[in-house]
């Protein structure tokens, strides 16, 4: 039973950040772009929080973001997008899809543990 | 459609953008020189390309990584079987979005690709997309482990370019909505 | 004293406003056609390398091939002559597939590079138009809060 949701095209950032969480006690499984995402989220309702890039092939974070709440059906999720992208549009995107927060990548984990502990209890 | 200026500032902000995401700790040491020429090597070469788009330009950034043992101890684990070019991928969207974040406190839209691999021998054309910039540089860290990146900027419009280095940025810190 | 402006006029213009940039939004509609569009021209062009490769090493063996009939042709001697001609004619030919090989070679980078590019500034100005419209209709939402 997965707790977290992690979604990235890059094999570097799922290991770093579904480790990093793993190794504090955290249940996370990984999606490597944004259909991937949506697949795994619907076969586990479940999951609590998902952590999202916003640049990937097939589709994008904010796209899939935006399907988890009108085609998934699931406003229950909280999405955090980890990123490299920070315009204030995008940041607007992501609010009007429902996006609980935005990092901006390099991925600190001591930063947002509590915070990430907090929005999957 | 760039000023002279404009030129200066952009390069710059490569190599700012550069110099903090393509170490992999802010312990090692980053040098980065103009190259006269892309110079690829096409028995071991691949490109990593990255693109920032607005309006009025494209800017595209070039990473020429070889699969030498130098590069993979640097970048990857021992038990990485992965191609280089891969793990590159994130060291370009890194950079660009390093890139893309400065030049978006003068430019309201903007928005990056994801990243691509070429062949290394591509990069000998990049004049047919008939740049306004092409700059070559020669990236040496710790003083062995040796990149080259390419600079690609095509305007179709004028494009003034202000950028300040002045504001520090702040990375992996979580805002909540 | 400044005219005071239709207030239930103001409102169905802004009303009218969001709707219209609501209908943007369908933009990711063609968006996704062009990237699909892009991503078969990739597609074709990672197949045209392939075969550019084969075509090259096939040039490099006729003219090993053309090589070798040439020296059997020597041996032969004299009975030989029209063999040995013919192995001339077909190490000339070799040479010039060889020569069109480079030149596809050539041009299929040419093409690869111009197509990624495209693909890539495609995918990021549609982000950026649709972060854009997301923008547009933060202004409306504020507009219809200022006029109540």
């Amino acid at each position: 039973m997965a707790q977290i949701l992690v979604v990235d095209d890059s094999g570097t950032v799922r290991d770093e950040v579904a480790g990093f969480l793993k190794s504090n006690g955290l249940d996370v499984v990984t999606a490597v772009d944004g259909n991937d995402g949506l697949a795994k989220l619907k076969a586990d309702p479940r999951i609590r929080l998902v952590v999202t890039d916003v640049n990937m092939p097939n589709m994008d974070g904010l796209t899939m973001a935006e399907k988890v709440r009108s085609e998934l059906g699931n406003s229950k999720v909280n999405l955090i997008m980890l990123t490299t992208e920070s315009s204030a549009n995008m940041r607007e995107r992501g609010k009007a899809a429902g996006v609980k927060g935005w990092i901006v990548k390099p991925f600190k984990g001591t930063a947002v543990l509590d915070t990430f502990r907090k929005l999957v209890s | 459609m760039l000023s002279e200026q404009g030129k200066r500032n952009i390069e710059q902000a490569f190599q700012r953008a550069a110099r903090g995401t393509v170490v992999r700790t802010s312990a090692d040491v980053c040098d980065i020189a103009l190259a006269t020429d892309p110079q690829p090597d096409p028995r071991h070469g691949q490109l990593v390309l990255i693109t920032v788009s607005s309006f009025a330009f494209r800017l595209i950034t070039i990473f020429q990584v070889r699969d030498t043992p130098e590069i993979r101890s640097y970048y990857l684990a021992d038990t990485d079987q992965r191609g280089i070019d891969e793990s590159f991928h994130e060291v370009a969207n890194l950079c660009c979005g390093a890139l893309n974040r400065e030049f978006s406190r003068s430019f309201a839209h903007l928005a990056m690709s994801t990243p691509y691999t070429l062949d290394a021998r591509c990069i000998s054309y990049l004049a047919q997309l008939q740049p306004q910039l092409l700059s070559h540089y020669l990236i040496t860290i710790n003083g062995s482990v040796q990149l080259r990146a390419t600079l690609c900027m095509c305007c179709t419009a004028p494009v003034d370019i202000q950028l300040n280095a002045a504001e520090v940025e702040q990375t992996g810190e979580l805002e909540l909505f | 004293m400044s005219a005071i402006p239709d207030n239930a006029g103001l409102h169905r213009r802004t009303d009218a406003l969001a709707q219209e940039v609501g209908r943007l939004r369908s933009l990711a509609v063609a968006l996704e056609r062009w990237h699909q569009d892009m991503i078969s021209m990739m597609a074709q062009n990672r197949s045209m390398d392939a075969e550019g490769e084969d075509m090259h090493a096939i040039a490099r063996q006729l003219i090993m091939v053309s090589l070798n009939a040439a020296i059997e042709g020597a041996r032969a001697g004299n009975e030989a002559r029209g063999f040995v001609a013919v192995a001339a004619e077909v190490k000339t030919l070799a040479h010039r597939v060889q020569t069109l090989a480079g030149e596809l070679g050539k041009n299929l980078q040419t093409s690869s590079l111009i197509t990624t590019a495209t693909f890539q500034d495609i995918q990021a100005a549609g982000k950026m138009m649709m972060a854009a419209i997301s923008g547009l209709e933060v202004q409306v939402r504020d507009l219809r809060l200022e006029i109540g």
